[in-house]
């Protein structure tokens, strides 16, 4: 199927849609660019340690991993 | 006849290709989300990419328009998704666009709230057929579908979109 046989009432109301267009820079302006910067998403920085909704427990342990590497210097002071 | 890249470079220069391509390619993002400010953030982002990676261009596996309009598309369709994404993560500064569908599918459609109503795969193949008049090979090319779904797409675009227009959807 092509453009020639679609409908002539549905070609009638396609039709209808009406675009104006506007001035299109080829360029973007600065602002514009500092604008989709800033919009711009960015990588999770979760991702490296591979947290995801179901990996709480991972959450949970990571705290008291750090705890006992911070706590490891004292062991050798006793 | 094959050209080397430095004589294809320069047949393809940016401006050029800007003045030739920057409506139609206007024309189907606006027309597919219909939003000004996207839509003209697309049209230039495809030509800086397309300037970016001018060098990937081959004359032979596709023409320069189908070569455009598929970035412009994955472009479009990378933008939507990013901002559905937000969708999920904040929907309260959504609920402003949702009341507005639900209000306007009381009256009757017109051809823009009916072009928005048809999902997504459908809706590039209909604009892209009858707005842009590609064929379904080049269509199948810039949504790097096959043709036998763009063919059966079409169909099922056309039998949706009737439906919304007449109101028995």
């Amino acid at each position: 199927m092509n453009k020639k046989e679609i409908p002539e009432e549905l070609k009638e109301r396609l039709e209808e849609f009406h675009v104006e267009i506007p001035q299109i820079p080829l360029k973007k302006n600065k602002l514009d660019q500092l604008a989709d910067w800033i919009c711009k998403p960015v990588k999770s920085p979760l991702e490296f340690l591979s947290i995801h909704e179901k990996s709480t427990i991972k959450l949970g342990l990571y705290p008291l991993f750090a705890i006992f590497i911070l706590l490891l210097p004292t062991m050798f002071l006793i | 006849m094959n050209l080397n890249k430095a004589e294809q470079e320069e047949q393809y220069s940016l401006e050029e290709l800007f003045v030739s391509y920057k409506t139609p390619i206007y024309l189907f993002i606006y027309r597919y989300c219909q939003e000004e400010q996207l839509s003209i953030d697309i049209v230039q982002d495809t030509f800086l990419r397309f300037h970016k990676y001018q060098h990937q261009f081959d004359a032979r596996k596709s023409s320069i328009k189908t070569y455009l309009f598929r970035m412009a598309y994955q472009l479009m369709i990378n933008r939507l998704n990013k901002r559905q994404r937000w969708k999920k993560l904040l929907p309260f500064l959504y609920q402003k666009e949702a009341q507005h569908e639900s209000m306007s599918s009381i009256d009757k459609l017109t051809i823009q709230e009916a072009i928005k109503q048809l999902p997504e795969h459908q809706r590039a193949i209909i604009l892209l057929t009858y707005y842009h008049d590609l064929s379904q090979k080049e269509i199948a090319k810039i949504l790097e579908i096959p043709i036998g779904t763009v063919k059966s797409r079409l169909h099922a675009s056309l039998k949706r979109l009737k439906e919304l227009l007449e109101g028995t959807a």
